[in-house]
C-alpha cells in the first residue's frame, strides 16, 4: 500500500508538468501581445512597448521563459497579476478558501443526496420508486447548475435575509455570513451532481445484489441493515470512488458559472477575467491550481480505494 | 457546469456490454430495440423537432430577435398572445429569440463534437492500433489535459484563441476530443485482442485498412453514443460560455446570450431565464434520452436484480397432489408441494420448481441430483427463503424439526438462516466477500446468532476454521478471500455454516468448483462433520460418484420435478423411472461426459416448454400414449421409495451398483452434463 501510494506521489509529478506545458504552450499561441495590453494599445509608442517586453521578459526566448516560471513555480512564484502586479500566489491564497468551501459544499450535498437516492433506486430496482427515482435523475443531469443558479436567485434575492443569494459586498466577512452566502450556490452547484452520483450509485449496488457473497450474506441471517449497509455497500463503493473523482473535477469546472452568476471572489471569477483581459500569468496559474486541486483529490481517493479493495493493497 | 466529460466518461461502453454488434443481424436488433424504446423515440422526436425549428426559423419566429417592437416601453412583458414567452428587458421577443437560439445551439453542438471526432479518431486509432512511444506520449498529454475541468481547460484555450462562438466550441471540441482519443483507443485495444484483425492480417490486409475496414465498424457503436452524450454536454457548455462572455457575443441569438441578460436583471424579472433555460433543458434532456437509448440498444440485455426475498405463501389453491404424502416419522426436515414460479417478460408465469416433496431424517444425507436447470439449486434456495425476486414460492409444509417455516417474515427467517440451517454454495470464491477479512465473516453468525463478544467470536473462529482444517488457522483469521486458495476457501464457507452447529447443512454443489483432489478431501470433511454434530445434510450435486460416495438417501430432479426418490443402493441398482435409468446407463464407463447424456437423446428443454403431462415423456424411448395423457403424481410406498412414471410398473430398467459408481468417482467426475 505505501509502495504504491509512493509511486502515485511520484507518478503526479510528471503530470503536472506536463499540465504546465501545455499551459505554457497554449499562452504561447495567443496573438496579443502582453506588452500592448499593459500599456493600453492606442497611445504607447515603440520605445514604451519595447520597454515593457524587456521589464515582462518577453525578448527571452520561449524554452528561457518556460524555465524561468517553472523555477519560480517550484519556489512557489508563480509570477504576477500583469495588470495590478499583484503577486499571484497571494491572489490563491485569498480566493482558493471560497472555490474549496464552495466545491466541498456541493460535493456533501450530491453525495449525500446520490448515496440516499441510488441505494433506495437500487433496492427497489424496477418498481415505482426506483422509475421515478431514474426519471429524476435524468430530469436533474438535463439541468445546467447556472441555470438552477439564475432560478435560485430570483426566488430568494428579493426579502431573503437568511442567506444571502449573492455574494455580499466589503472586504472582511464574517465566518458566518462567509459559510451562509456559500449554501445557496453549493445547493445550486449540487444538483446536477446529485443526479449524476444517484445513476452511478445505483448502477453500482445493482451490479454487487447480484453477486454470490450477497447470497452468502443473506444465508447466513444477517439483518437486511447489514446485508445493505456492511456487505454490499463497501463492495459498490469501489466503483463509486471512481466516480468522485469525475465529479470533483466537473464541480470544480462548475464553480466558474456559479462565481460569476453569483459574484463570489473565488478562483473561476478570477479566471475568467483573466481570460477575458489576456492576463496570461493568471490564466496558466488558474489552469496549474485547477490540475493539482484534482490530482492531489483524486491521491487522497486513491488511498480510499486502497483501504476498499483488499487486492490493491496486498 | 451539468457533467460534460464525466456524463460522457461514465457512460462509454465496455467491450462486454456491447457484445454481439456488428453484422446485419446485429444491426437489425439494434434498429428494433432502439425503435421499441419509448424514451429515447420521444427524445429521438424532440430532437428532430430542433432540427425543423433551426432550419425553418425565421418562418416560425413571429418577431426580428434583435429587433425591439415596441422600444423599453415592451420590455419585461409577461408571456400573451402577441409575445408567447413575453420579452426581455430591452423589448426583445423571447419566443422569437428561443427559436432562433435553436441554430445556434445546434451549430455550436455539432461544431464541438466534429472538432473532437476529426482531432480524436485518427489520433486514438493510431496510437491504439501501433502503440510504442508515440502512444505513451500521447496517452500522457491526454492524463494532463483531462486532469484539469473541461470548462477550465476549455477557458484556457479560448484565452489562446480570444473570445467568439466558433473559437469556444473548437476549444471545446479540443478538450473533448481527449474522451474520443481515449475511447478508441481502448475500444482498438480491445478489437486488436479479438482473432478477426489477425484474422485480417493473415489475409493480407495493410493496417490502413485493418484500422478503418475492420476496427472502425466495431469501434463505431460506442463512438455513436458518446458522440450524443458530447452533443448534449457541447449545447449545455456552449449556453455556460456564453453566459460567461466566452462564447456567442451579445450580438447573437443564443440561449447563453438570453441567459446572460437575464442574469443582468435577475433582480428586475424573475421570469427572464426561464424561456431560455427551459429550451436548453429540453434539448438536453433529449439528447441523453437518444444517447441513452442507443447504449441500451447496442449493449446486451441488462438483467436488472434486486435485493428482495420473497417470503413463502401456502398455496392458493389445494392441489390433489399434497394430499397422498405424509412425512415419515421422526424427519427432520418435511418439505411438501414446494413450488417457485418466476414470472415471464412476455407474460405469464412459470414454475420452475413443481411439487417438490421430500423428507430428511436427522444425521441423515439427502442427495438431491439433476442436471443444471432442473431446479434444484432454487428448490435450496426456497427452503432457506431466498429465492430472488420476481420469484414467488409456495409449499402446503416446509417444516423443521416441527416448525412450519411457511409464511415467515424476513425478520423470523432470517433467524433460522445460519443458525438452524447452514449453507455452502458453489463457488467458494465468489460467496465470500471480498472487502472482509476471513475472520470477520465466519465470525458473522456467531455474533448475530449467538450474541458473542467480538473476543469471543474470534476465538471459536479459530476453533472452527482448525476443525474444517485450516493450517495456522489464528494466523490467517485476518487475511482476505483472494489470498486463499479454492479449496480453502471451501473450507472456510464449511466453517462460516457450521458456526452456529445447525440442524441442516445445504450443500449446493460443493465440490464442483474444485479441483478433483480436493473435491475429495471436501466431502470426506462433510462426512467427517455429519457424524461428529450429527446434522442432516442436503447435499445438490450433478455428479453421480459424490451421489454414491456419501448420500443415504437420492432424489433425482428432472424439469422442476423429483421424478424417483428412495434409499440410494435402491436408486441406483433398480431405478424405476426412464431418466434415471439414463442417469445410471451412463456411470460405470468412467468415461468423462460432457454435454448430452448418451443413453437420452436431446437436452433438458426450457420451463415454458415443459409439458404438463409427463415432463420427460418428449425424451423417453419408453414414452406411450399414456405418458402424454396428463400429469403424474409422484407415487411413493411406506419406505419413502418414490417415482413419477406411469408405466414404472411395466418397465425393468437397468442399474448400477452404487459402489461402482463411488469408484469411478474417484478416477475421473462423472459429469451429468455439460
Amino acid at each position: 500500500m505505501l509502495k504504491l501510494l509512493v509511486m502515485r506521489v511520484v507518478a503526479i509529478i510528471p503530470l503536472l508538468f506536463l499540465v504546465s506545458v501545455v499551459a505554457f504552450g497554449l499562452n504561447q499561441v495567443n496573438p496579443v501581445d502582453p506588452a500592448e495590453l499593459l500599456l493600453g494599445s492606442q497611445e504607447a509608442t515603440q520605445e514604451q512597448i519595447d520597454a515593457a517586453r524587456q521589464q515582462l521578459g518577453l525578448n527571452e526566448p520561449v524554452v528561457q521563459r518556460y524555465l524561468d516560471w517553472l523555477g519560480g513555480a517550484v519556489r512557489g512564484d508563480l509570477g504576477n497579476d500583469v495588470y495590478t502586479q499583484e503577486p499571484i500566489t497571494s491572489a490563491i491564497r485569498n480566493r482558493a478558501p471560497i472555490t474549496l468551501a464552495m466545491m466541498a459544499g456541493a460535493l456533501t450535498v450530491s453525495l449525500t443526496v446520490g448515496l440516499f437516492c441510488g441505494i433506495l433506486s437500487a433496492l427497489r430496482a424496477g418498481r415505482a420508486t426506483d422509475r421515478a427515482l431514474t426519471v429524476g435523475a435524468s430530469i436533474g443531469l438535463a439541468l445546467p447548475s447556472f441555470w438552477i443558479g439564475l432560478i435560485l436567485i430570483s426566488l430568494l434575492a428579493v426579502n431573503n435575509r437568511l442567506l444571502p443569494a449573492i455574494w455580499p459586498p466589503g472586504q472582511d466577512l464574517s465566518l458566518s455570513l462567509w459559510l451562509k452566502s456559500l449554501i445557496i450556490p453549493s445547493l445550486a452547484l449540487g444538483a446536477a451532481a446529485s443526479a449524476s452520483f444517484t445513476r452511478q450509485i445505483r448502477s453500482a449496488m445493482i451490479g454487487v445484489l447480484q453477486q454470490d457473497y450477497i447470497r452468502t450474506a443473506l444465508a447466513k441471517g444477517l439483518p437486511m441493515r447489514k446485508v445493505i449497509f456492511k456487505h454490499a455497500l463497501k463492495n459498490a463503493a469501489v466503483p463509486i470512488v471512481t466516480v468522485i473523482g469525475f465529479q470533483v473535477s466537473t464541480l470544480l469546472g462548475g464553480t466558474v458559472f456559479l462565481e460569476i452568476i453569483y459574484n463570489i471572489p473565488g478562483l473561476g471569477n478570477w479566471g475568467v477575467g483573466a481570460v477575458l483581459k489576456n492576463n496570461s500569468p493568471v490564466v496558466i496559474a488558474f489552469i496549474m491550481i485547477a490540475a493539482t486541486l484534482v490530482v492531489l483529490v483524486n491521491l487522497f481517493l486513491d488511498v480510499i480505494y486502497g483501504w476498499l479493495n483488499p487486492k490493491v493493497r496486498t | 457546469m451539468a457533467t460534460p466529460l464525466i456524463a460522457a466518461e461514465s457512460s462509454s461502453l465496455t467491450d462486454q456490454e456491447l457484445g454481439a454488434v456488428g453484422g446485419m443481424s446485429g444491426r437489425k436488433r439494434f434498429t428494433r430495440r432502439f425503435l421499441r424504446n419509448k424514451v429515447a423515440m420521444a427524445g429521438a422526436s424532440f430532437v428532430l423537432l430542433l432540427v425543423v425549428v433551426a432550419t425553418f426559423a425565421p418562418l416560425i419566429a413571429p418577431y426580428d430577435p434583435n429587433v425591439t417592437t415596441g422600444g423599453l416601453r415592451s420590455a419585461f412583458q409577461r408571456p400573451s398572445g402577441e409575445h408567447w414567452f413575453g420579452t426581455d428587458g430591452t423589448g426583445l421577443d423571447q419566443f422569437s429569440r428561443v427559436v432562433y437560439g435553436t441554430r445556434l445551439a445546434l451549430v455550436a453542438g455539432l461544431e464541438a463534437v466534429a472538432v473532437s471526432l476529426v482531432i480524436g479518431l485518427p489520433i486514438g486509432l493510431a496510437v491504439g492500433y501501433f502503440g510504442g512511444w508515440a502512444d505513451r506520449l500521447t496517452m500522457r498529454v491526454v492524463e494532463a489535459v483531462v486532469a484539469v475541468p473541461t470548462t477550465m481547460m476549455a477557458m484556457a484555450i479560448i484565452a489562446a484563441t480570444g473570445p467568439g462562438i466558433q473559437k469556444a466550441m473548437f476549444a471545446v471540441g479540443l478538450v473533448y476530443a481527449m474522451a474520443i482519443i481515449r475511447l478508441a483507443r481502448a475500444e482498438v485495444l480491445g478489437a486488436r485482442a479479438e482473432l478477426y484483425v489477425d484474422g485480417a492480417r493473415a489475409a493480407g490486409a495493410s493496417d490502413n485498412r485493418i484500422m478503418w475496414r475492420h476496427i472502425l465498424p466495431n469501434v463505431a457503436p460506442a463512438l455513436i453514443v458518446q458522440s450524443t452524450l458530447l452533443l448534449a454536454a457541447s449545447v449545455l457548455i456552449e449556453a455556460g460560455l456564453s453566459l460567461l462572455g466566452l462564447g456567442a457575443g451579445s450580438g447573437q441569438v443564443s440561449w447563453g446570450v438570453m441567459l446572460r441578460s437575464a442574469s443582468q436583471v435577475i433582480d428586475r424579472d424573475w421570469f427572464q431565464p426561464w424561456p431560455a433555460g427551459i429550451a436548453l433543458f429540453l434539448t438536453v434532456l433529449a439528447l441523453n434520452a437518444v444517447g441513452d437509448g442507443l447504449r441500451d440498444a447496442f449493449a446486451r440485455e441488462a438483467r436488472g436484480g434486486r435485493l428482495g426475498v420473497g417470503q413463502v405463501a401456502r398455496p392458493v389453491v389445494v392441489e390433489p397432489e399434497r394430499t397422498a404424502l405424509a412425512p415419515r416419522p421422526g424427519a427432520l426436515v418435511a418439505v411438501r408441494d414446494l413450488t417457485v414460479t418466476f414470472p415471464r417478460p412476455s407474460g405469464g408465469e412459470v414454475a420452475v420448481v413443481q411439487h417438490v416433496s421430500f423428507d430428511i431424517m436427522p444425521g441423515e444425507i439427502l442427495a438431491l441430483v439433476g442436471e443444471s436447470g432442473s431446479g434444484k439449486s432454487i428448490t435450496a434456495l426456497a427452503l432457506l427463503g431466498l429465492v430472488p425476486d420476481p420469484g414467488r414460492v409456495t409449499a402446503s409444509s416446509i417444516t423443521l424439526a416441527g416448525r412450519d417455516l411457511v409464511g415467515l417474515p424476513f425478520k423470523e427467517m432470517r433467524k433460522i438462516r445460519g443458525r438452524d440451517i447452514g449453507v455452502v454454495f458453489q463457488e467458494p470464491s465468489a460467496s465470500l466477500n471480498p472487502a472482509y477479512t476471513i475472520g470477520d465473516q465466519v465470525s458473522e453468525p456467531l455474533r448475530t446468532h449467538l450474541g458473542m463478544s467480538r473476543k469471543a467470536a474470534r476465538a471459536r473462529t479459530v476453533e472452527l476454521l482448525e476443525l474444517v482444517g485450516i493450517p495456522q488457522a489464528a494466523r490467517r483469521l485476518d487475511d482476505y478471500p483472494h489470498q486463499y486458495s479454492g479449496g480453502m476457501a471451501q473450507r472456510v464457507m464449511i466453517a462460516m455454516a457450521l458456526a452456529c452447529e445447525p440442524k441442516l447443512l445445504i450443500a449446493d454443489e460443493p465440490t464442483t468448483a474444485l479441483d478433483v483432489t480436493v473435491q475429495g478431501q471436501v466431502l470426506d470433511l462433510l462426512l467427517g462433520l455429519r457424524d461428529e454434530f450429527g446434522m442432516s445434510i442436503l447435499l445438490i450435486t450433478h455428479d453421480l460418484g459424490v451421489v454414491a460416495d456419501v448420500a443415504d438417501r437420492g432424489a433425482v430432479m428432472y424439469a422442476g420435478q423429483i421424478i424417483e426418490t428412495g434409499p440410494l443402493a435402491d436408486v441406483f441398482r433398480s431405478p424405476r423411472h426412464p431418466y434415471t435409468e439414463g442417469l445410471m446407463v451412463a456411470v460405470p464407463r468412467n468415461e468423462r461426459r460432457v454435454g448430452t447424456l448418451p443413453t437420452i437423446p436431446g437436452v433438458v428443454p426450457p420451463p415454458w416448454e415443459w409439458p404438463e403431462s409427463c415432463h420427460f415423456a418428449p425424451r423417453c424411448r419408453y414414452a406411450a400414449e399414456l405418458c402424454r395423457a396428463g400429469p403424474v403424481p409422484l407415487v411413493l410406498d411406506d419406505l419413502g421409495r418414490g417415482h413419477r412414471c406411469v408405466r414404472a410398473d411395466e418397465l425393468t430398467l437397468r442399474g448400477v451398483d452404487e459402489r461402482e459408481a463411488a469408484v469411478a468417482e474417484l478416477a475421473e467426475p462423472i459429469e451429468v452434463t455439460g
